[in-house]
């Protein structure tokens, strides 16, 4: 005789008795043994759970390049603008003018003035906005301008703004300013979570860009004197090219917001006002995926002199690498200054070095910035090629985020910025190749388990 | 009642379950940019504002200097492309969507694989859903030769999100030189003269001057996706010359690249029209937004004519799904026409008679949504009035449809229209 199945059971999940019945209730026998079909409900969950935050973690976006880009010609060459022009999106602009800004003490003033100047649009579009006293005067002068008519569209990133006070966005939403927060998490867009904007933006009227490295929090203001305040570069932009920032923006906020930014108060006839030729180009999974990689391979790839990199997080892939000691055999002398000590992240310096050994063998000469956190983001090739904006030179600018980039094809502006890069030299050590292979074998260890995370980093 | 579930049986039944997840999951991941706002009318299309937005939020902007021709039917269109093709010298770069076997294939496949062997660079680039019935012999012989053959989201067990996104250009260049696109697939149904239902009419265009680069870059943009090389240099980006006098852009669009361009561009023409839009269309089923628009530019005066596929379509469900979507535009005073002798495939948009967008792009979300797309944009009165006039060539062989008939159908097809209207966002 066999006894009455049971109709109704009871479950225990978390310290917690769960009464189930129905069709959950039912046994089920698996390897033998008998189960009740909540369970199997419960591992099919957990598998699809497991699949979702597969998919969000490597989902990466889906044109990779992965052949060798060779030296056909250099950066001199006609060639080099053309493929700039066409393969990035749109054309280099001549005139142009840029004025290079150091650090927060000449940066946020003139971002300030500009924002108080508007009196058509604002469109502003940054990753970090932290709660702060440089927060709290950008918010006042943003409201203050709304409340005047300007048209003011904020965007920012939802993980980068985290630490945001408050009190900032209801201030700017009651003055009419329009913000909007970049992939704040959706439960039926899980997978663009591991996808952020890093784009630094700010357009006043159409007419006058911002771009570079700096974000908006306290630890930018400054001059670089101490570790509380970071060195950093931005550039203020007016011409032609500023039409092309502008359209990154919109890009963007067409995706946040469903609306579509054009006419004469975001893109007004705009005439030469310096020399520059320039091109602002952007690029994310979304849009334009691998843009921001074919930039740099392609900057790299044409170099014939030399190559200098101001670079906050530097972790190279692969294939980054090998064009890089290939234009050291080419006789490119390649000089690389990251953040030492002072880094806002510890893991993105030890990812970096367990990759330096191939660049410091190939005579490549890396130096780590002494007084602060060095958050540059700029690339000069041959003194005539000038690449700047929100790009790190990682996985995660070249193929997650969303970034945008001033180029700039000007001798005398490349000149500027070789200049600020020897000033920074003579503030920063040199990393031998003997220093590195000499790191305690628990550094090196760590560093190589944390360079295999390269691909999120 | 004792069931059991044997260890394979679980574990296919979790497999399976993850797979329905994925593609369920995969259907409705569209592009993420999506234009909800209607845009408003600013400035007309012979503003200098309007050739600004089109410039810097379709990404390249407009260059001087072209040259376009117009091809009408496969009796123009196939000899042009395969005289390029043959004439070719240094690199032939080709993305399709269709490419199958038969007469035609085997003309241009002979050809590819001729130059081929010859040194030239041969690309060529076909939607892996689209080529299913592309014939292996064809293949084999253009490999053989030296042909770089690569398929465009081919089914992967770890790519099946991107199942529903196609590859749809339809871009030929040859030397960075000389460029084509248009309606025309590479198959016997578009050769002839549009003489009967199995000749289709398409229209498709030889482009010279500086806009070709821009074509070009549309091609390498996906060529990298798939092979991960970076086509550069002077074999496919020679130095720039002027060829003519037209205005042009060609721009491209994707899930993953450039979203919603297409979609954009369609809207904001449509916006900017003052005067008339004359639309050719092969597959036509407007969203709400794009409805709306056209509602509001019949309302500000503009004269709305569309020229569709009557009886004889390659996709009864997209002819169902287009008539559900009539009843707005026609009320608003849309001349609606069906076009009679045989398939419509055109792809043609004129707005003032000086505006014109052309390429592989539908008026449907699939277009505007799903697949990868590249128009060529031309702003010019003569070129936009050679156009008109083969519109109204068209409109000849075209019936009319009333609101009266319209909304005279019977119930049955009303409903089954509404069913397909359901799909929609899929078409």
């Amino acid at each position: 005789m066999t006894k009455p199945r049971p109709t109704g059971g009871r479950l225990s999940l978390f310290g917690r008795k769960l009464e189930i019945s129905g069709v959950l209730a039912k046994r089920v026998g698996v390897f033998g043994i008998e189960v009740p079909a909540a369970a199997i409900a419960i591992v099919v969950g957990i598998t699809m759970i497991a699949i979702t935050i597969w998919g969000v973690i490597f989902s990466r976006a889906p044109q990779t390049i992965t052949q060798h880009v060779e030296h056909r010609y250099d950066v001199a060459d006609p060639q080099f603008v053309r493929s700039m022009s066409v393969l990035l999106g749109p054309a280099l602009e001549p005139g142009n003018r840029v004025d290079t800004l150091v650090n927060g003490k000449q940066i946020f003033p003139a971002m300030l003035a500009a924002i108080r100047g508007a009196t058509k649009s604002i469109d502003f579009e940054s990753y970090i906005y932290w709660k702060g006293t440089i927060g709290k005067e950008f918010a006042d002068a943003l409201a203050e301008r709304a409340r005047s008519g300007v048209k003011v569209h904020v965007l920012l990133d939802w993980v980068g703004s985290h630490k945001i006070d408050q009190g900032s966005i209801n201030e700017m939403g009651r003055a009419g300013v329009k913000i909007f927060k970049y992939h704040q998490p959706h439960w039926y867009r899980v997978k663009t979570l591991n996808h952020r904007t890093h784009r630094k933006l700010l357009v006043i009227d159409g007419k006058v860009g911002f771009t570079g490295g700096v974000g908006i929090a306290d630890q930018w203001d400054g001059n670089g004197e101490d570790a509380e305040h970071w060195r950093d570069t931005h550039f203020r932009v007016e011409g032609p090219v500023v039409a092309q920032l502008q359209g990154a923006f919109a890009d963007n906020w067409t995706q946040a917001s469903g609306a579509v930014l054009h006419g004469e108060e975001y893109f007004p006839a705009l005439s030469a006002v310096g020399t520059l030729p320039a091109q602002m180009f952007k690029s994310s999974i979304e849009g334009g995926a691998l843009s921001m990689e074919l930039m740099y391979l392609l900057s790299i790839a044409a170099a014939k002199s030399s190559i200098d990199l101001s670079m906050a997080y530097f972790i190279p892939d692969a294939l980054t690498m090998d064009h890089i000691v290939d234009a050291l055999k080419r006789g490119v002398r390649v000089r690389i200054i990251l953040p030492g000590e002072y880094n806002d992240s510890k893991l993105v310096r030890s990812a970096s070095r367990s990759e330096w050994g191939r660049i410091l063998e190939a005579g490549g000469e890396i130096y780590e910035y002494q007084p602060t956190m060095f958050h540059c983001k700029v690339l000069v090739v041959d003194n005539h090629w000038v690449s700047v904006g929100s790009t790190n030179f990682d996985s995660r600018s070249f193929r997650l985020n969303d970034e945008a980039n001033l180029n700039v094809y000007d001798r005398g502006f490349a000149a500027r910025q070789t200049a600020q890069f020897e000033e920074d030299l003579t503030k920063s050590r040199r990393v031998t190749l003997e220093q590195w292979r000499g790191r305690p074998i628990y550094i090196k260890a760590w560093d190589n388990v944390v360079g295999f995370f390269e691909p999120q980093l | 009642m004792k069931f059991k579930f044997s260890l394979p049986k679980l574990i296919l039944v979790l497999v399976l379950t993850a797979i329905l997840t994925i593609l369920c999951l995969s259907l409705f991941s569209t592009s993420e940019k999506e234009v909800t706002h209607n845009i408003t009318h600013e400035y007309p299309v012979d503003d200098p504002q309007f050739i600004r937005t089109m410039g810097v939020l379709l990404g390249p902007a407009m260059v001087e200097g072209n040259k376009v021709e117009t091809l009408l039917n496969g009796e123009q269109i196939f000899p042009a492309m395969i005289a390029a093709i043959r004439s070719a010298k240094k690199s032939i770069s080709f993305e399709t969507y269709i490419y199958w076997s038969g007469e035609i294939g085997k003309q241009f496949a002979d050809a590819l694989a001729e130059r081929a062997k010859d040194g030239v660079k041969v690309h060529i680039l076909v939607d892996w859903a689209g080529s299913q019935k592309m014939d292996a012999a064809i293949l084999a012989e253009m490999k053989s030769s030296g042909v770089q053959i690569k398929k465009y989201h081919p089914l992967k067990w770890y790519a099946l999100d991107r199942l529903n996104n196609r590859t749809h250009r339809k871009i030929l260049v040859i030397d960075g030189l000389v460029g084509f696109t248009g309606g025309v697939g590479i198959a016997d149904s578009w050769n002839g003269h549009a003489q009967d239902p199995a000749h289709w009419r398409d229209t498709h265009y030889r482009v010279e001057g500086p806009v070709v680069s821009q074509m070009q870059a549309a091609f390498t943009d996906n060529w990298t996706k798939v092979s991960g090389d970076v086509l550069h240099g002077p074999l496919y980006f020679p130095p720039e010359k002027p060829a003519g006098t037209l205005f042009a852009q060609m721009y491209k669009s994707s899930t993953d690249g450039g979203a919603d361009s297409t979609h954009l561009m369609y809207l904001l023409s449509i916006a900017a029209a003052t005067r008339t839009i004359d639309l050719s269309m092969a597959y036509f089923v407007p969203d709400k937004l794009a409805l709306e628009a056209l509602v509001a530019a019949m309302k500000r005066g503009v004269k709305v004519r569309i020229l569709l596929p009557g009886v004889y379509i390659d996709s009864s469900i997209v002819r169902n799904a287009s008539r559900a979507t009539w009843g707005s535009i026609l009320q608003a005073g849309a001349e609606i026409y069906e076009y009679q002798p045989t398939m419509f495939h055109c792809k043609i948009l004129v707005v003032d008679r000086l505006w014109t967008s052309m390429g592989s792009t539908n008026f449907d979300s699939r277009s505007f949504r799903l697949n990868d797309e590249a128009n060529l944009n031309v702003h010019d009165r003569e070129f936009a009035e050679l156009q008109v006039a083969n519109f109204e060539h068209d409109l000849k062989s075209a019936k009319r449809v009333t609101y009266e008939e319209w909304v005279a159908r019977p119930w049955w097809e009303k409903a089954w229209e509404h069913m397909m209207g359901l799909l929609d966002p899929q078409l």
